[in-house]
C-alpha cells in the first residue's frame, strides 16, 4: 500500500511536468467546462420563469441537486480520467506496458493522469450547494456531513466502475469509446430529479445503470426528502456490486488481451 | 469546375468511406445522439406537466417537441466540425503532408467535412425527418409546421451549413496560436449550443443574452432554418432572415480567408 502511494507521488510528479507545458489547453479546458455548467444552469433558470416548481422541486431545490451532481463526477474525473483511454490503449498494444511491470495494471492505469480541470466541477458544485444552501437556510450536522461523505465515495465508485466496464468492452470490440460516451450519458438524467420522468426511466437510473445513487438520491436526503437509510444503503449496496463487477470484467478482459505486435 | 470536383471530392470520399468502416462505432454515436434527444423531449414534458398554463413563450408542449426535433435536423444537415481534424492533422504533425498537396487546405478541409455531413444526414438527418414527420400525423398537428415553406428551409439550412463551416474554421485556427486541442473542441461546443438554439429557443433569452446571440453567427446555424420550418418566420421577416444569413456566409468566408492566410505565415509544424 505504501509503496502505492510513493509510486502515485512520482506519476503525478511527472503530470504536472506535462500540465505545465500545455497550461492554455489547460485553462482553456476549464472556462469550456464553465461554459459547459453556465448553460445547464441557464436552462434550469430560464425554465423556472415559466413555472414554480418541477414535481415539487423549487429552482433552489433544482439547483442544489446540479450542483450535488458535479461533486461525484467530478472526484471520478479527477483521479480516474485516463480510463477514457483504455479503448485506444488496447488498440494501440499499449497495455504491454503496463504489464510488464510489477504494479496492478490499473493502478499504474489510473495514476499516469490527473485530471485537474475537474476542479472546475468540484468548485462550480460546491458553490452551487453552498450558495442554494444558505438561500434555503439548510444546516448541516455531524451525521449530515459524514453520510455526505459516505455518499459521495460511493457515487464516485458508481462513475468509475460504470466507466470502467465500458472500456473494458473494447478488449472485444475494435472502438468502445462510443458506448462508453453512451453509458456515461445516461447519468445526464441525474441532474433533474428523478422523478419527473416515466417509470422506467426511473428503473433504468435506479437498477441498471445506478446513477440516481450518484446525485438524485443523495440530494433529496439532504433536503429531507427521503429516508437517509434507504439513500445509504442503497447507495454503498450499488457501489459495491458495480466495483466488484467491473474490477471482475477489468480481469477477465486483462486475461483475453492480445497485443497489437509491433 | 469538374476538375475542381474531381479533385476534391477525392476527401469528401475518403473522409465517407473512413465514416463506413467505422460504421459502429458511428452508429453507436447516432444511438447516443437520438437518446440524448428523447432525454430532452422527456424532460420537456415533465415541464409542461407542472406549468399553469399550456403555452410556454408562444410554445405548447407539442410545438416545443416539434422544436427540438428539429432543431436536432438542422444540427445534423448542417454539421461540420473541422476542428477536430484541424486539431489532430496539427497534433502530430499530418498537416505538413495536407499543406504540400497542390490544393488548397481550406478547401480540402471543407470537403473532408462534406463527407462525414453526408453520413450524418444519411443516419441523422433522414431518421429525424421520418420522426418528425409520423409525430405530425400521428398527432394531427400539421398545422404546426410549415411544410410549403420546406424548400425555404432546405435552402436556409443550406446557408447555415456555410455559416457552421467558415465559423467553425475560424475558430479552429486559435488552435495554431494556442497549442490548445481538446479544450478549444469542448469551448467551441459550448458556445455553439448556447447560442445556435439547441439548449433553448433563443426567445427565452434574457435581453442581454438575446443581444450577444444577435452578434454571434450560430443563430444562422439551426434557429433561423428551424424557425422557418415551424412557421415562425413569414414574409418580410422570411426575407430579411435569409440576409442575414446570406450576410454572414459572405463575411465570415472573407474573415475565413484573411485568418487563414495570417495562420500560415506563422505556423511552426513539428514531427510529421
Amino acid at each position: 500500500m505504501k509503496r502505492y502511494f510513493k509510486i502515485y507521488r512520482v506519476f503525478f510528479a511527472q503530470y504536472l511536468k506535462q500540465l505545465i507545458q500545455y497550461r492554455v489547453d489547460f485553462s482553456i479546458g476549464i472556462l469550456s467546462f464553465l461554459l459547459i455548467q453556465f448553460s445547464g444552469i441557464l436552462f434550469v433558470g430560464l425554465i423556472f420563469e415559466s413555472i414554480d416548481s418541477l414535481n415539487g422541486w423549487s429552482l433552489d431545490q433544482m439547483v442544489f441537486l446540479y450542483g450535488f451532481f458535479q461533486i461525484p463526477r467530478g472526484i471520478d474525473h479527477l483521479f480516474t480520467d485516463n480510463i477514457w483511454l483504455i479503448p485506444s490503449k488496447i488498440r494501440r498494444g499499449d497495455i504491454d506496458r503496463y504489464l510488464v511491470r510489477p504494479i496492478n495494471p490499473l493502478f499504474q492505469c489510473v495514476a499516469e493522469r490527473f485530471q485537474p480541470e475537474a476542479f472546475g466541477e468540484l468548485i462550480i458544485g460546491s458553490i452551487l450547494i453552498a450558495w442554494t444552501s444558505m438561500r434555503m437556510g439548510l444546516s448541516f450536522g455531524f451525521t449530515e456531513i459524514a453520510l455526505t461523505v459516505v455518499l459521495l465515495c460511493c457515487g464516485s465508485m458508481i462513475y468509475t466502475s460504470i466507466k470502467l466496464l465500458g472500456a473494458t468492452t473494447g478488449f472485444w470490440i475494435m472502438n468502445s469509446m462510443p458506448l462508453m460516451t453512451f453509458v456515461y450519458g445516461i447519468a445526464d438524467f441525474a441532474k433533474y430529479p428523478t422523478v419527473i420522468f416515466p417509470r422506467f426511466i426511473q428503473l433504468l437510473v435506479t437498477v441498471v445503470f445506478p446513477f440516481a445513487f450518484v446525485s438524485f438520491y443523495p440530494a433529496s436526503y439532504l433536503l429531507g426528502m427521503s429516508d437517509p437509510w434507504f439513500v445509504v444503503l442503497g447507495s454503498v449496496v450499488a457501489s459495491s456490486i458495480f466495483s466488484v463487477v467491473a474490477y471482475r470484467f477489468w480481469k477477465f478482459g486483462l486475461a483475453s488481451y492480445n497485443s497489437a505486435g509491433s | 469546375m469538374k476538375r475542381f470536383l474531381r479533385k476534391y471530392g477525392a476527401f469528401a470520399k475518403g473522409s465517407f468511406e473512413v465514416a463506413v468502416m467505422y460504421r459502429v462505432h458511428i452508429l453507436l454515436w447516432v444511438f447516443g445522439d437520438f437518446f440524448s434527444l428523447g432525454l430532452t423531449i422527456l424532460l420537456w414534458v415533465a415541464i409542461y406537466a407542472n406549468s399553469p398554463t399550456e403555452m410556454i413563450r408562444g410554445f405548447t408542449l407539442i410545438q416545443m417537441i416539434f422544436y427540438n426535433l428539429i432543431i436536432h435536423l438542422t444540427g445534423s444537415i448542417t454539421y461540420m466540425s473541422p476542428l477536430s481534424d484541424v486539431a489532430e492533422d496539427y497534433y502530430d504533425g499530418r498537416i505538413s503532408m495536407s499543406l504540400i498537396k497542390p490544393a488548397s487546405y481550406a478547401i480540402q478541409l471543407f470537403f473532408r467535412n462534406l463527407g462525414n455531413n453526408l453520413f450524418s444526414n444519411l443516419f441523422i438527418t433522414l431518421p429525424t425527418f421520418l420522426l418528425i414527420a409520423a409525430v405530425s400525423l400521428a398527432t394531427h398537428q400539421t398545422e404546426s409546421l410549415a411544410w410549403l415553406s420546406f424548400p425555404v428551409f432546405l435552402f436556409s439550412s443550406l446557408l447555415g451549413l456555410f455559416i457552421n463551416y467558415f465559423a467553425n474554421f475560424i475558430f479552429s485556427n486559435l488552435v495554431f496560436y494556442t497549442d490548445a486541442t481538446f479544450g478549444m473542441f469542448q469551448l467551441n461546443q459550448a458556445i455553439v449550443r448556447i447560442f445556435s438554439g439547441a439548449l433553448i429557443p433563443l426567445n427565452f433569452f434574457p435581453g442581454w443574452l438575446r443581444s450577444l446571440a444577435g452578434f454571434l453567427p450560430y443563430a444562422g446555424v439551426q434557429y433561423i432554418p428551424a424557425m422557418i420550418l415551424l412557421g415562425r418566420t413569414t414574409g418580410n421577416d422570411l426575407l430579411s432572415a435569409i440576409g442575414v444569413q446570406v450576410l454572414w456566409v459572405v463575411f465570415l468566408g472573407v474573415a475565413a480567408q484573411l485568418v487563414w492566410s495570417h495562420s500560415l505565415s506563422r505556423m511552426k509544424v513539428m514531427g510529421g
